[in-house]
C-alpha cells in the first residue's frame, strides 16, 4: 500500500485504460472516452445517468471542476453514442409489453475499413478486455473518443486479421447508412403526414419543446416547457430511469393534441436522430437554417457546429476528421482541406444546415 | 521398407521413451519418425494387408499407423476412414486385433491407456483416438478454452497437470461434444495443454516428446485465430508460472469437507445484489442482480451439468425461469414481485442436486434481517448500503418487513413487490437532534467524518459506502476525506500489511489517495482509522470497514451476449445437429422491437470443408420466438427436398444471425457422436440404411419395423449396411450390455398418391390393458426415432405415433371413449360429443347432459396459452371439485406418491394430474420425469378412469383449437414438455 498524489492517480489509471500517462489524464477526451468504454463494460445495459456518475464520481478530488468534467463525460458519452461504440435501444422486455425505457448497451467488438486500409475500431467487450491481441492492442491511435488501427507499411492485411479474431466487419455503407437525401420541406410534411394520422393524445407528462422561435445557434436555450404555444413542435418527454423519449407534438395553447413517438418502429437510429433531423428541417423551412462554421486552419480546417446532429452524420465526420474541441460551439471537427467542399455540400443537402460567414450572427 | 525392421526401430524408441518416462504414459503418436519415413511405414502396410493379414512383429507399425489415423479423425467414420485408406483390411483385417496392439503396446511401454465414460462406449476406437493425443479438430477448441479462460491461470494450475485438466474441462460446456468426451481424461488434457502453454519456459520439463510436442503446436499455429489464441494464453500461463515459480507436484483439488467449500463459496462472492429501480409515479421495482455463476463450475465441477443443463427460478420472481446456462453468462437482472423469505434459497434450478444446494444455501440467499437500506444516486437507481448507516445530504430507500407506523420522518412510497414496506429519507445538510432520535427510532446508524471511494476509475461495483468489486487484473485506489482535523489514518488489511499516514499538514476535508496492491480472487477487508492526537495519546476521530471483493474478468468471445443489445437463447446450450434439425432444439432471439437479422444456413461435411450447401433465409424480426424460428426454418428451408437430402450427408449445421451493428451470433451443430449412429443413403434402386457401430462389443441386434406393423420387429442380420424395402420403415439397433440402441425412419419410396397412403394395425386384435406398458414402449420408440431429411419420414412417424395413441387410450379410457375418440378424430363430433364422454350425467328421465363444469369453453380458451404448469392446475381443480382421486374407505388418496419423494395429498393429485396429461399427450416424456413408478401410475389411472379422460379430453381439445398445428418435437400441438 502507498500513498499517491492526484497526478499520480491520473497517470495509473491512465495506464490502466491502454493510454500513454505522459500525453493524457483522465480529463482529457482520449481519457474520458476510456473510463466510459471502461464503465459501459461492467453496466450495461444502463441509463446514460448511470454511466455518467460511474465516471465523474471517482475523480472526486481530481480534476479542478466538477460541473466542466461532467459536461465532457456527458458530451463525450453521446459522442460515443454516436460513434456506435455504445448503443441505445428500447429495454427487451420478457412479457412482451411495450417497452418504454431507453437503455444503453455495448456494441459488439466490431470493426470498420476505410479504401487506404485505415481500420475504425467500435464496440466494447464486457469487462473491458480487448478482443486485440497485445501487439494490436498497443497500435491503436486514440483520438477524443475514436480509436483507429493504421496498417503496417500499407499492406498489412489488418481486415483478415481483425475477422480471424472474430470481430464483427461492418461495411462502410452499413455503418455510414444515411437517409435519402430530400429537400427539408419533404421532409416536415412527411412527418406532419404521420401526425395527422394518429388519433388525438391526451395530457403528456415531463413534456419539453424546442421551440423553433428561439435562436437555432444556442440549443440548450431552445427548450421550453410548453405554456401557450400552438404549432408543431420537436419534443421530448423525461423518464424516470433512462433516456428521454424523443416525439413530435401537436399542441393548441400548449396543451397536447396529437403524438408520434421517434424513432418508427423498426428503424435503426435513435428518437434523437430523427428529431433532430426533423427539427434542421423545421428551421430550414423556416428560413432560419441551423449553422455551420469552417475555420481554416493550415491545410486542414475546422468545422464547428451549433445543435446536435444526428449520428449518421457524426459518424461521417468520424471517419474522415478527427474530433476537436469547438470553442464556442456544441462539436467540432477538423478535416482535411480537401474534403472540405464535399463537407460543405453534405451540410447542405442533408442537413439543411447553412454555413455562417465572418460576421454574421443568430 | 521393410515392416520387421521398422516395427524394431519403433519397438527401441519407444522402449527408450518409456525408461524416460515416469508418471506420464507413452502415445504412439510419439513414434519419432519423419515425415518421408512415416509415409514410407503406411504405404508398406497397405501392400501388407492387401494381400495378408497384419502380422504380430508388425504390430507398433500398425499401431502407429492407427493412431495417425486418429490424429486426422475429425468425429466422422473413424473405420471407414480406416478402411478407405487401407486397402484389404476388410478382408484380411478385424478391429479386435487393433485394439489387442493397443493392450500390447500400453503393457510394454506404459503406453496411454483411454479412460472413462467415453472410452467405455468407444472400446475400440477410444485406443487410436486417444494415441493421437490431441486430433487436429480438436487443437482449436483447445486453444480456444486456454485463450478464453488464460486470466483464471494460476501458477498452482500448473503444479499438477490432473489439476489443469479439470480446469479445462470446466470451462469447457460449451464445447463439442467430441471435445467433452477428450476432457473426461483430465489428467491426458492437463498433459497436453502445459506441454503446449509452457514448451519455451525455462526448467520446464517437457512432457511429450519433443518432435511431437513440436508438430501439435505447429499444427495449432497453423491457423492463425488459434496461433493468436495460443500465444496471448502461453504469455499468460508464463507470467503466472513465473510469480510462483514451476513445479509439478500432486495436490488435491476438491473439497472433502463442507467448511472447506463453504469458505470457497463465500470466497468466490456468489452473494445476489439488491437495487431499486425508480418507476413513474415515486415507485420503486425491486431488482435482484444474480451474479455470474460459472466459476462455480470450476472449483465445483460436480455441479455442472445442473448449471449448464437445467432452467433456473429466482425466489421471488414471477414469469419464466431463466433458460438453461443463463446464469452462465455474466449477471442476470431479474425484477422481483414478492420478497423472498429468509431463508428462501433465492435460486432454484429445476434438477435437483444437493451439493448445488448445500452452495447456494451458503451465500445465495437474502442478507439476514428485518431491514435494508438502499442509497438513491445520482442515476436515480438506489443500491444496497449494507452498513444501514446514512450520511447527511444524502437520499435513502429504507425497506423493511414491517410497515412503518408513524414514521417520525420520511414518506412512505410504493414498491411493486410484495411482503415488504419502504420509506423515502432525505437527510438535511447538517443532522438535527430530531433526526439523530427518528434515526435511532428506526434503527438506522450514521456514517461519520469518514469517507471513502474508489479513485480514478469506478470499481466494478460500489455500494457508496463500503462494499466494492473490482478485477483482478485492477490496481485499486481508494481516495480517502475526513471532515475534521485528523492526525494520523491507519489503513490495515485484514489479510495483508497495513500503512499509517501522517495527515498533520492536510487540511480537513482535503481528499488523500491510497494504492491498494493486487489482490487476488476473494473477499478482503480494509479498515480505514482515523486519529487525533490528544496529548500523549491519540483519540478515534472515524473509522471505517471496506469489503473489496476480487474477481477475475469474464472471457471474451466471439458470441458473447454480455451487455450487448442482442441475445440469443438456444435452449439445450449445444444442441446436436438432428436436434436442431427436429425442433428439439429452441432458439430465441431477443432484439430491438422490429430490427431484423439476416439468417445464414450452411451444411459442411466436416470441419473446416467448402460448406455443402449454403442458403441466405429471408431476414427475421426481432424479437423472435422460438415457435417464429421453427416455422421459418420449416418454410424456408426444411421444406426444400435438396436441403433435405443434403442433411443426410452433413455433419456440421451452422447458422449465422447478423443483424447489423447490433451483433452476430453462429450457431454451430455436429451430428450425435454415439457408439451406434444409423444414417441413410439414396441410391437408384432405394435406400440404404447404414448402420455404424464404434462400440467395440458385441455385434448389435438389428429390427425393422414396418409402417403398417408398428408393434412386429423383423430381426435383420448384423451387416453395416441394409437394403430398405420401397415401403420404408423403422430400423433399430442395439448393444445389451451398453443399454446403446440406436434408431432411424427411413421413408417410403413415393411416386403416386397412393404410395403415400398407410393404415397401421395392431399385432394382437384385442388387446387388454396388460398391453398399456407394451404400446406406450412402442410410442417411446417410434418418437425417440431419428429422422432423416426427407418430411414423408415425419409424416409417417405422426401417423404411426397417433395410432398407437388412439389404440392406448381406447385401453385407458375405455371402449366407448375409444369409440368416441376415433369419431372425433373424423370430425363425426365436436368438442361438446367430446366432453360428453368423459363423464356425462343422466337425467332422471335417462337423457344425458354435459357435463359443462368440464375444462367450459372459456377455460380451454385460457389455457391455450397457457403454460403445462396451469394446465396442469387446472386438472387438479378439475379433480378436487369433482373428487376424481380414487379414494379409500378413510377418505385419504390412495393414489401412489408418483415423484419425488414422500408427497403429501395434494402433492399426490399434482403428480396424477402431470402423470395423466403426460400420458395423454406425450408418453415418451415419462421414462424420466416418472423414475420407475410407471406401472404405479398407470393402475392409479385405471382406478379413475374419469380423471384419465378428463386429461386426454384437455389434451385433445386444446389440439383441436390450435388446428393440430403441432410444432417439431410435440405430439399433439400445445403440448411439449421440457423434461
Amino acid at each position: 500500500m502507498r500513498r499517491l498524489n492526484p497526478e499520480e492517480v491520473h497517470a495509473q489509471k491512465v495506464r490502466e485504460l491502454g493510454l500513454d500517462p505522459a500525453a493524457l489524464d483522465l480529463n482529457t477526451p482520449e481519457g474520458v472516452a476510456g473510463a466510459l468504454r471502461r464503465a459501459v463494460s461492467h453496466l450495461c445495459p444502463c441509463s446514460s445517468a448511470t454511466l455518467v456518475r460511474s465516471v465523474v464520481d471517482p475523480l472526486r478530488g481530481l480534476v479542478s471542476d466538477p460541473e466542466q468534467a461532467k459536461n465532457l463525460v456527458q458530451d463525450t458519452l453521446e459522442a460515443m453514442i454516436s460513434y456506435g461504440d455504445v448503443l441505445e435501444q428500447p429495454e427487451f422486455q420478457e412479457d412482451d409489453s411495450p417497452a418504454a425505457r431507453l437503455l444503453l448497451y455495448a456494441a459488439p467488438a466490431s470493426f470498420v475499413v476505410r479504401q487506404s486500409g485505415l481500420v475504425i475500431l467500435l464496440g466494447i467487450a464486457a469487462d473491458h478486455l480487448s478482443p486485440l491481441g497485445s501487439e494490436l492492442e498497443r497500435r491503436i491511435q486514440y483520438s477524443g473518443h475514436v480509436r483507429r488501427l493504421s496498417p503496417l507499411f500499407g499492406t498489412e492485411d489488418l481486415r483478415g486479421e481483425l475477422r480471424e479474431l472474430g470481430l464483427l466487419e461492418l461495411t462502410w455503407d452499413t455503418w455510414l447508412r444515411c437517409p435519402r437525401p430530400i429537400a427539408a420541406s419533404q421532409a416536415v410534411a412527411a412527418s406532419n403526414q404521420a401526425l395527422d394520422e394518429v388519433p388525438p393524445s391526451r395530457d403528456i407528462p415531463g413534456l419539453q419543446i424546442l421551440d423553433p422561435m428561439r435562436p437555432v445557434g444556442y440549443y440548450r436555450g431552445r427548450w421550453t416547457e410548453p405554456k401557450t404555444h400552438t404549432g408543431r413542435f420537436v419534443a421530448r418527454r423525461r423518464q424516470t430511469y433512462g433516456a428521454d423519449l424523443w416525439c413530435y407534438v401537436q399542441l393548441n395553447n400548449g396543451h397536447p393534441q396529437r403524438m408520434i413517438d421517434f424513432p418508427a418502429f423498426g428503424s435503426r437510429w435513435r428518437g434523437c436522430d430523427e428529431a433532430w433531423h426533423l427539427q434542421m428541417a423545421i428551421d430550414a423551412n423556416r428560413n432560419s437554417p441551423q449553422l455551420f462554421r469552417v475555420k481554416p486552419t493550415g491545410n486542414a480546417a475546422v468545422l464547428e457546429f451549433f445543435s446536435p446532429a444526428p449520428a449518421w452524420a457524426r459518424r461521417r465526420w468520424d471517419a474522415i476528421g478527427e474530433p476537436v474541441p469547438g470553442a464556442g460551439s456544441l462539436f467540432a471537427y477538423r478535416i482535411p482541406e480537401t474534403e472540405i467542399e464535399e463537407e460543405r455540400r453534405f451540410a447542405s443537402d442533408a442537413l439543411w444546415l447553412e454555413e455562417m460567414t465572418t460576421g454574421s450572427k443568430w | 521398407m521393410d515392416l520387421g525392421t521398422c516395427n524394431q526401430r519403433l519397438r527401441d524408441h519407444f522402449s527408450a521413451l518409456a525408461r524416460d518416462r515416469k508418471d506420464i504414459p507413452v502415445f504412439a503418436l510419439e513414434h519419432d519418425l519423419a515425415q518421408a519415413e512415416l509415409l514410407a511405414l503406411e504405404s508398406a502396410l497397405r501392400a501388407h494387408i492387401r494381400v495378408a493379414p497384419p502380422e504380430r512383429n508388425h504390430q507398433i507399425a500398425w499401431v502407429v499407423y492407427a493412431a495417425e489415423i486418429g490424429y486426422g479423425y475429425a468425429g466422422d467414420e473413424y473405420w471407414q476412414t480406416f478402411e478407405s485408406e487401407t486397402p484389404g483390411w476388410k478382408s484380411n483385417g478385424r478391429r479386435e486385433w487393433i485394439r489387442d496392439a493397443f493392450f500390447s503396446f500400453q503393457r510394454q511401454f506404459s503406453g496411454a491407456k483411454p479412460s472413462g465414460p467415453w472410452a467405455e462406449h468407444f472400446s475400440i476406437i477410444a485406443w487410436p483416438i486417444t494415441h493421437a493425443i490431441l486430433p487436429r479438430d480438436l487443437q482449436q477448441q483447445l486453444a480456444w478454452v486456454l485463450y478464453n479462460y488464460r486470466h483464471w491461470f494460476s501458477a498452482e494450475l500448473f503444479e499438477e497437470p490432473q489439476r489443469l485438466g479439470e480446469f479445462i474441462a470446466g470451462w469447457s460446456w460449451g464445447t463439442s461434444a467430441r471435445f467433452q468426451n477428450l476432457v473426461q481424461a483430465p489428467a491426458l488434457v492437463g498433459q497436453i495443454a502445459s506441454a503446449l502453454l509452457l514448451q519455451a519456459e525455462e526448467g520446464f520439463k517437457p512432457l511429450l516428446y519433443p518432435a511431437t510436442l513440436k508438430r501439435i503446436s505447429e499444427d495449432v499455429d497453423r491457423e492463425r485465430r488459434g496461433r493468436e489464441w495460443l500465444r496471448s494464453a502461453r504469455e499468460a500461463a508464463e507470467q503466472r508460472v513465473r510469480t510462483r515459480g514451476f513445479a509439478i507436484g500432486r495436490t488435491n483439488a476438491t473439497f472433502e469437507r463442507r467448511d472447506e467449500a463453504h469458505a470457497e463459496v463465500i470466497r468466490l462472492g456468489i452473494e445476489p445484489r439488491l437495487l431499486l429501480r425508480p418507476l413513474e409515479g415515486s415507485r420503486f421495482e425491486v431488482l435482484l442482480e444474480i451474479p455470474d455463476l460459472s466459476n462455480l463450475m470450476f472449483h465445483f465441477p460436480q455441479v455442472r451439468d445442473v448449471l449448464a443443463e437445467s432452467r433456473c427460478t429466482v425466489s421471488g420472481a414471477v414469469g419464466r425461469p431463466l433458460a438453461r446456462g443463463r446464469c452462465l453468462h455474466g449477471s442476470q437482472r431479474v425484477v422481483l414481485a414478492d420478497w423472498p423469505r429468509p431463508d428462501d434459497v433465492l435460486l432454484k434450478f429445476e434438477q435437483s442436486d444437493p451439493q448445488l444446494e448445500f452452495l447456494l444455501r451458503a451465500e445465495c440467499m437474502l442478507r439476514p434481517g428485518t431491514s435494508w437500506l438502499f442509497r438513491v444516486a445520482s442515476d436515480g437507481l438506489a443500491y444496497e448500503s449494507r452498513g444501514l448507516r446514512v450520511r447527511a445530504g444524502s437520499k435513502y430507500v429504507l425497506v423493511r418487513t414491517e410497515p412503518f407506523t408513524c414514521p417520525p420522518v420520511g414518506s412512505s412510497v410504493e414498491l411493486t413487490c410484495e411482503g415488504v414496506h419502504a420509506l423515502l429519507l432525505e437527510t438535511p445538510a447538517a443532522i438535527t437532534p430530531d433526526w439523530e432520535r427518528a434515526l435511532k427510532e428506526l434503527q438506522l446508524g450514521q456514517a461519520k467524518l469518514v469517507e471513502v471511494w474508489p479513485a480514478g476509475l469506478s470499481a466494478v461495483a460500489w455500494d457508496g459506502e463500503g462494499h466494492g468489486e473490482w478485477l483482478s487484473s485492477e490496481t485499486p485506489i481508494l481516495g480517502f476525506r475526513c471532515d475534521h482535523v485528523v492526525d494520523e489514518l491507519t489503513i490495515a488489511q485484514s489479510d495483508g500489511p497495513s500503512l499509517s499516514i501522517s495527515l498533520s499538514d492536510t487540511p480537513p476535508g482535503e481528499p488523500i489517495f491510497v494504492e491498494v496492491p493486487s489482490l487476488p480472487v476473494g473477499i478482503h477487508n480494509l479498515s480505514f482509522a482515523a486519529r487525533c492526537s490528544n496529548g500523549a495519546h491519540s483519540d478515534l476521530v472515524g473509522d471505517l470497514e471496506i469489503i473489496m471483493r476480487i474477481r477475475e474478468p469474464r472471457p471474451w468471445s466471439p458470441s458473447s451476449i454480455l451487455r450487448g443489445p442482442l441475445e440469443l437463447r438456444l435452449d439445450p446450450a449445444a444442441p446436436t445437429l438432428e436436434q436442431l434439425w427436429e425442433g428439439k432444439a429452441s432458439i430465441e432471439i431477443c432484439g430491438p422491437d422490429g430490427r431484423q437479422t439476416n439468417c445464414k444456413v450452411r451444411f459442411c461435411a466436416r470441419p473446416g470443408d467448402v460448406p455443402l450447401l449454403e442458403r441466405e433465409l429471408p431476414p427475421l424480426t426481432m424479437p423472435l420466438s422460438s415457435e417464429e424460428w421453427a416455422r421459418h426454418f420449416e418454410i424456408y428451408f426444411k421444406k426444400d427436398d435438396k436441403h433435405a437430402n443434403v442433411y443426410d450427408e452433413s455433419r456440421i449445421l451452422e447458422i449465422d444471425f447478423l443483424a447489423d451493428e447490433l451483433g452476430r451470433f453462429t450457431i454451430r451443430c455436429e451430428r450425435e457422436f454415439t457408439p451406434l449412429r444409423w444414417t441413410i443413403r439414396r441410391e437408384a434402386a432405394g435406400f440404404i440404411a447404414c448402420l455404424h457401430d464404434d462400440a467395440g462389443r458385441e455385434d448389435p441386434s438389428v429390427h425393422r419395423f414396418s409402417f403398417e406393423r408398428p408393434t412386429i420387429g423383423e430381426r435383420l442380420l448384423t451387416t453395416p449396411e441394409h437394403p430398405v424395402p420401397r415401403s420404408g420403415g423403422l430400423y433399430v439397433a442395439g448393444v445389451s450390455d451398453l443399454r446403446a440402441s440406436a434408431s432411424i425412419i427411413v421413408p417410403p419410396i413415393v411416386h403416386d398418391l397412393s404410395d403415400l397412403g398407410c393404415e397401421p394395425r395392431l399385432n394382437a386384435p384385442s388387446p387388454t390393458v396388460e398391453h398399456i406398458p407394451e404400446l406406450v414402449r412402442f410410442v417411446q420408440l417410434w418418437s425417440a426415432a431419428k429422422l432423416p431429411g426427407n418430411v414423408i419420414a415425419e409424416l409417417r412417424r405422426r401417423k404411426v405415433v397417433g395410432f398407437l395413441m388412439a389404440h392406448l387410450w381406447a385401453l385407458i379410457g375405455g371402449d366407448r371413449w375409444g369409440r368416441k375418440e376415433d369419431e372425433f378424430s373424423r370430425e363425426v363430433i365436436g368438442i361438446g360429443g367430446l366432453r360428453l364422454a368423459v363423464s356425462s350425467i343422466r337425467s332422471p328421465n335417462g337423457s344425458e347432459r354435459p357435463p359443462t363444469d368440464i375444462f367450459p369453453r372459456e377455460l380451454l380458451t385460457e389455457l391455450q396459452t397457457a403454460p403445462l404448469s396451469h394446465r396442469c392446475a387446472a386438472l387438479v381443480d378439475l379433480i378436487e371439485r369433482r373428487r376424481l382421486m380414487p379414494y379409500s374407505a378413510r377418505s385419504r388418496p390412495i393414489a401412489p406418491s408418483l415423484h419425488p419423494v414422500k408427497s403429501n395429498g395434494d402433492a399426490s393429485t399434482a403428480k396424477l394430474a402431470e402423470f395423466a396429461l403426460r400420458i395423454a399427450s406425450d408418453p415418451a416424456t415419462l421414462t424420466l420425469w416418472a423414475d420407475g413408478e410407471f406401472n404405479r401410475g398407470i393402475e392409479s389411472l385405471l382406478k379413475a378412469p374419469t380423471l384419465a379422460r378428463a386429461a386426454r379430453f384437455l389434451v385433445l381439445a386444446i389440439d383441436n383449437q390450435l388446428h393440430s398445428a403441432v410444432q417439431p418435437g410435440e405430439i399433439y400441438a400445445g403440448w411439449r414438455w421440457s423434461a
